[in-house]
C-alpha cells in the first residue's frame, strides 16, 4: 500500500526516523 | 471431614532469632554505612569549598600599617631632604640632602652607615629622580651643571650573615653636563633615562623652559656609551612652570604650570598636542607618574588624586582622566608610586598617609601616620616598609602588610580603562616580562568562555543525545538496544585529552578547509534521513518486512555516511560559486567575521562528543523506566507511536531528561582538556562562533604551574575556581529544584 507524504507527516514516522538518525550519527561518531 | 489445622511454626529457634539479629545489624551497618558516606560527601564538599575561601579571602583584606621604629633624621640635620629611598631588603636606606651629602642608614636604628658627598661645584639648586626602581637621580647647581648619580648595594654573606653594602655610582661621568648652552642657573629639573635614549629638561630662574635629548650609541669596540646631544625645540608654554614630566617612551612631555595647566607636549615633532585646565579639580599640590610612567598622578588641594594617561582616540592623542581616589585629608602633599605594583602612596595633610591601587580603584589604607606634617617618604622596593620623614625632624619607620591590592570587585567585574587602552575593557592578561606591567583580572572573559564553551557543546550533543535516547528506549529493538547503549556509552571511556588533541590537530584544520562541506552536512544529512524513511514507507512490505522493527538504525547507518560524503565533496564546488572559492575569506573579507582556527565549533563538536554520553545514558534510562502500561493505553486508545511519546512517555520522563541535561551542562563547564588543546585559549568576550574562547578551567590548568604559591595570581586562579564551583553549584541546585517540580507534575501519570 502506497503512504502519501502527507500521511506520512501525520503518523509522526519522520520524528521517528530523526531520532533513529541522532542514534546512527552517535555509532558512527564511536566508531568512527 | 477432616479438619485443617496450620501447622505449629516456631519463629523463635535459635537459628532464626541468630538470622534476624544478623539481619537488624546488617541493617544498622548498611544504614550507619550510607549515612557515613552521605555525610562524607557533604563534608569533602564543604571543605573544597572552605578551602577555595581560605585561598581566596586574603585578597579583600584591606592594607595593614604598623609602625616599628623611629629616630632623628641621620645626617646633618641643618641641611634639608632631597629624597629618601630604601634597598631591596629593606635593611638599609638613603637619606639625599641639599648640601651634597648622601646619607645611607640602617632602616632599623637610624645609624648612619656610610656618607657620600657629590663631586658638584656650588650648591644644588634643582633635584630629579628618574624613577625609584631606577635608583638614578639627577642633580643641578647653580652653574647650570647637571650630575647624574646611581645608589646602588651590594650584597656579601661574610660569617653567614647578610651584609649590604651601599656605594654611588656616576654613570655619566663626575663631570656632569650642562643643559642651557651658557652658566645659568637651574631651578627647576626634570630626568627621564631609558635604554636608547635620555632626556632632560631644566627651567631657569626667568621660568626659561630647554629640553635636550641624549640619544645613546655604544662604542662597538670598548662597549662604552657615548651621549650624543640633541636639542628640542619647544612651542610656546603658557603660565609659570611647576613640574616637568616624561612618559616612559619619551614621547610625550607634561608640564605643570600655574599649578592649574596641564601642558602635553608632543616629542615625536616638538608640539603642544594639548593643553589641559585642571582649575576643576582645584589647585594642583603634587604630581608624579605611577609604575611604567604611562599615568600621571595629580593630587589637589582638596584632598582629591586622579590619575590621567594618553589615550589614541579617532586617530588623535588626547590626556585622559581615568579615575579618581578620594583621601580623608583635606591635602594631598605628595604621591610616590610602588616600584612593582600599581599601588601608589599619598601624603596628605598633619601626617596623613593613604595607599591606593590605580587598576583596581581601589583605598586599602587611609589613616594619620605620624603627628606632623609629611615632608618626604618613601616605599621599599618590595612595598613592605614605608619611610616618613615629618616637619618635627624625624623619621618613622613602618611595616606595611599589602599583599593583594590589585584585587576588588570591579577590577574583576566590571570594565576597567587600563593604560594604554582607548576605552574601558573586560580583559584578563596575569603576566607578562616587564615588571611595570598592570596585570588585568577582570573573570569576566573567562567565565563568558566557559558558558559560551558549554553552550555551543550542548547545542550539539542535547539533541543528538536526548533523540538518540527516545529511539533506543522506546522505539528500538530490545536486541539491538542491548548492543547499542553500551557501544554509545563507551564514547564517555574516550579521555578527553585525546579528543581534544584530535579536534585540535584533526579536526580543526578538516573544518577550516570544508567549512561548507559542515554546514550543508546539517542540511544534507536530515534530507536523506527523512527521503530515506519515506521511500522505506513505500517500498513493497516482503522488502520492509525483511528488516525487523525497530532496526531502523542499521540502514540509516550507511545513507548517513553517504550524505555527508557528498556534503564534503560538494561543498569546494559550492563555495566557489557562492562565496569566491573560500566560505573562511568571505567571512573575513566580506562580513568582516574574524576566523581563527581553533575556534567554539570546534570545541562544540569536540566537547559535544565528550558530553552526548553522560545526557544520553540518563536521558535513555528516564525514558526507559515509563511503565510500560502508560504507552499502552495511549495506543490502545488510538493515538501514534509518536503521539505516545510526545504526549506520555516524554512528559513523565521528563524530570529525568532534565536532570540529563543539567549534568551534561556541569560537565560542559568544568571541561578542561578539551577546551584547552581545541581552542586558541584567547580571553576574549566575543560570542563568534568562529572565535576561540578561554575556559575558567582551561585557564586553571594554563596558569597555575606558572603562578607563584601565595601571589595574587596564584590566589586569583583559586577564586576562579570557586567561580567555577559556584557555577556547577547553582546550575545543580536549580536542576534540582526544576526536577522536583517536574516529577510533582507528572508524577501522578
Amino acid at each position: 500500500m502506497k503512504v502519501s507524504f502527507k500521511d506520512w507527516i501525520k503518523s509522526g514516522s519522520p520524528f521517528i526516523w530523526l531520532n533513529a538518525g541522532a542514534v546512527a550519527i552517535s555509532i558512527i561518531m564511536v566508531i568512527g | 471431614m477432616s479438619k485443617i489445622t496450620a501447622p505449629n511454626l516456631d519463629f523463635n529457634t535459635p537459628a532464626l532469632k541468630r538470622h534476624r539479629a544478623l539481619r537488624a545489624m546488617k541493617d544498622k551497618m548498611a544504614k550507619w554505612g550510607i549515612a557515613f558516606g552521605g555525610i562524607s560527601i557533604i563534608g569533602a564538599v564543604m571543605l573544597i569549598f572552605f578551602y577555595l575561601l581560605y585561598e581566596v579571602a586574603p585578597m579583600f583584606v584591606p592594607a595593614d600599617v604598623k609602625q616599628v621604629a623611629q629616630y632623628e633624621l641621620p645626617g646633618d640635620k641643618s641641611s634639608a631632604t632631597l629624597m629618601l629611598a630604601s634597598e631591596e631588603q629593606a635593611e638599609v636606606a638613603l637619606r639625599v640632602q641639599d648640601n651634597k651629602q648622601l646619607t645611607f642608614f640602617n632602616i632599623e636604628s637610624g645609624q648612619a652607615i656610610l656618607t657620600e658627598t657629590l663631586p658638584l661645584q656650588g650648591d644644588i639648586s634643582a633635584f630629579s629622580l628618574n624613577t625609584q626602581a631606577s635608583r638614578l637621580m639627577a642633580f643641578a647647581n647653580d652653574s647650570g651643571q647637571v650630575l647624574l648619580a646611581k645608589h646602588n648595594y651590594k650584597v656579601t654573606y661574610p660569617n653567614d650573615k647578610r651584609l649590604i653594602s651601599p656605594w654611588l655610582e656616576y654613570p655619566y661621568g663626575e663631570e656632569g653636563f650642562q643643559i642651557f648652552e651658557d652658566d645659568r642657573a637651574i631651578k627647576l629639573l626634570s630626568i627621564r633615562d631609558g635604554e636608547e635614549a635620555m632626556i632632560a629638561a631644566a627651567v631657569d630662574e626667568n621660568g626659561e623652559l630647554n629640553v635636550i635629548r641624549y640619544v645613546k650609541e655604544e662604542d662597538f669596540l670598548s662597549e662604552e656609551v657615548v651621549l650624543e646631544r640633541e636639542d628640542v625645540s619647544l612651542p610656546n608654554i603658557a603660565g609659570k612652570i611647576n613640574q616637568v614630566e616624561f612618559d616612559q617612551a619619551m614621547q610625550w612631555m607634561f608640564i605643570l604650570a600655574d599649578s592649574r595647566l596641564l601642558h602635553v607636549v608632543n616629542l615625536r615633532d616638538d608640539s603642544l598636542e594639548q593643553t589641559v585646565n585642571l582649575a576643576e579639580y582645584g589647585k594642583i599640590t603634587s604630581l608624579n607618574m605611577l609604575l611604567g610612567e604611562n599615568s600621571i598622578m595629580l593630587g589637589t588641594a582638596n584632598g582629591l588624586v586622579s590619575q590621567w594617561f594618553m589615550v589614541r582616540e579617532s586617530g588623535e592623542w588626547r590626556l585622559q582622566n581615568i579615575r579618581q581616589f578620594e583621601t580623608t585629608s583635606e591635602l594631598v602633599s605628595g604621591i610616590e608610586s610602588e616600584q612593582r605594583r600599581k599601588g601608589f602612596y599619598v601624603a596628605g595633610k598633619d601626617g596623613h598617609m593613604a595607599i591606593f591601587h590605580s587598576t583596581a580603584h581601589r583605598t586599602l589604607f587611609d589613616e594619620k601616620l605620624v603627628d606632623s606634617q609629611i615632608t618626604h617618604f618613601t616605599v621599599s622596593p618590595r612595598a613592605k616598609d614605608l619611610l616618613i620623614e615629618s616637619a618635627d625632624g624625624k623619621l618613622t619607620h613602618f611595616k606595611v602588610e599589602n599583599e593583594h591590592p590589585e584585587i576588588s570587585w570591579a577590577s574583576m567585574w566590571d570594565e576597567v580603562w587600563y593604560e594604554g587602552y582607548s576605552e574601558a575593557d573586560y580583559n584578563w592578561q596575569s603576566s607578562a616580562s616587564s615588571s611595570d606591567f598592570e596585570p588585568k583580572y577582570s573573570l569576566v572573559p573567562l567565565a563568558f568562555g566557559t558558558l559560551k564553551g558549554a553552550f555551543y557543546a550542548m547545542l550539539l550533543a542535547a539533541p543528538l543525545a536526548i533523540c538518540g535516547a527516545i529511539y533506543t528506549a522506546y522505539f528500538m529493538a530490545p536486541a539491538l538496544r542491548r548492543k547499542v547503549k553500551p557501544i554509545i556509552e563507551l564514547m564517555e571511556a574516550l579521555p578527553t585529552v585525546i579528543l581534544g588533541f584530535l579536534a585540535g590537530l584533526a579536526l580543526a584544520p578538516f573544518i577550516e578547509n570544508n567549512l561548507l562541506g559542515i554546514f550543508a552536512m546539517l542540511v544534507v544529512a536530515p534530507i536523506a534521513m527523512l527521503a530515506f524513511g519515506f521511500t522505506w514507507a513505500n517500498l513493497p512490505a516482503k522488502i520492509r518486512h525483511a528488516l525487523p522493527e525497530g532496526w531502523d538504525v542499521l540502514p540509516l547507518i550507511p545513507v548517513i555516511i553517504l550524505s555527508v560524503w557528498f556534503a564534503i565533496e560538494v561543498s569546494p564546488s559550492l563555495e566557489g560559486v557562492f562565496f569566491g572559492g573560500s566560505m573562511v575569506d568571505w567571512l573575513n573579507n566580506e562580513m568582516g567575521v574574524s576566523f581563527s582556527q581553533r575556534n567554539a565549533l570546534i570545541v562544540g563538536l569536540a566537547m559535544g562528543f565528550a558530553v552526548i554520553p553522560t545526557i544520553f545514558s540518563i536521558a535513555e534510562d528516564a525514558i526507559f523506566s515509563v511503565p510500560k502500561s502508560l504507552s499502552y493505553g495511549s495506543l490502545a486508545l488510538g493515538a501514534t507511536p509518536w503521539q505516545t511519546m510526545v504526549k506520555v512517555v516524554l512528559p513523565t520522563a521528563s524530570p529525568g531528561i532534565f536532570s540529563a541535561l543539567m549534568i551534561g551542562l556541569g560537565r560542559a563547564v568544568g571541561e578542561t582538556m578539551i577546551v584547552l588543546m581545541a581552542t586558541g585559549n584567547t580571553p576574549i568576550t566575543d560570542i563568534n562562533i568562529f572565535e576561540g574562547m578561554r575556559t575558567l578551567a582551561a585557564n586553571i590548568a594554563v596558569e597555575i604551574p606558572e603562578s607563584e604559591v601565595g601571589s595574587t595570581h596564584y590566589r586569583i586562579l583559586f577564586l576562579t575556581g570557586f567561580v567555577l564551583f559556584l557555577f556547577t553549584f547553582v546550575f545543580n541546585t536549580a536542576a534540582e529544584t526544576v526536577r522536583q517540580r517536574l516529577r510533582t507534575k507528572y508524577g501522578q501519570l
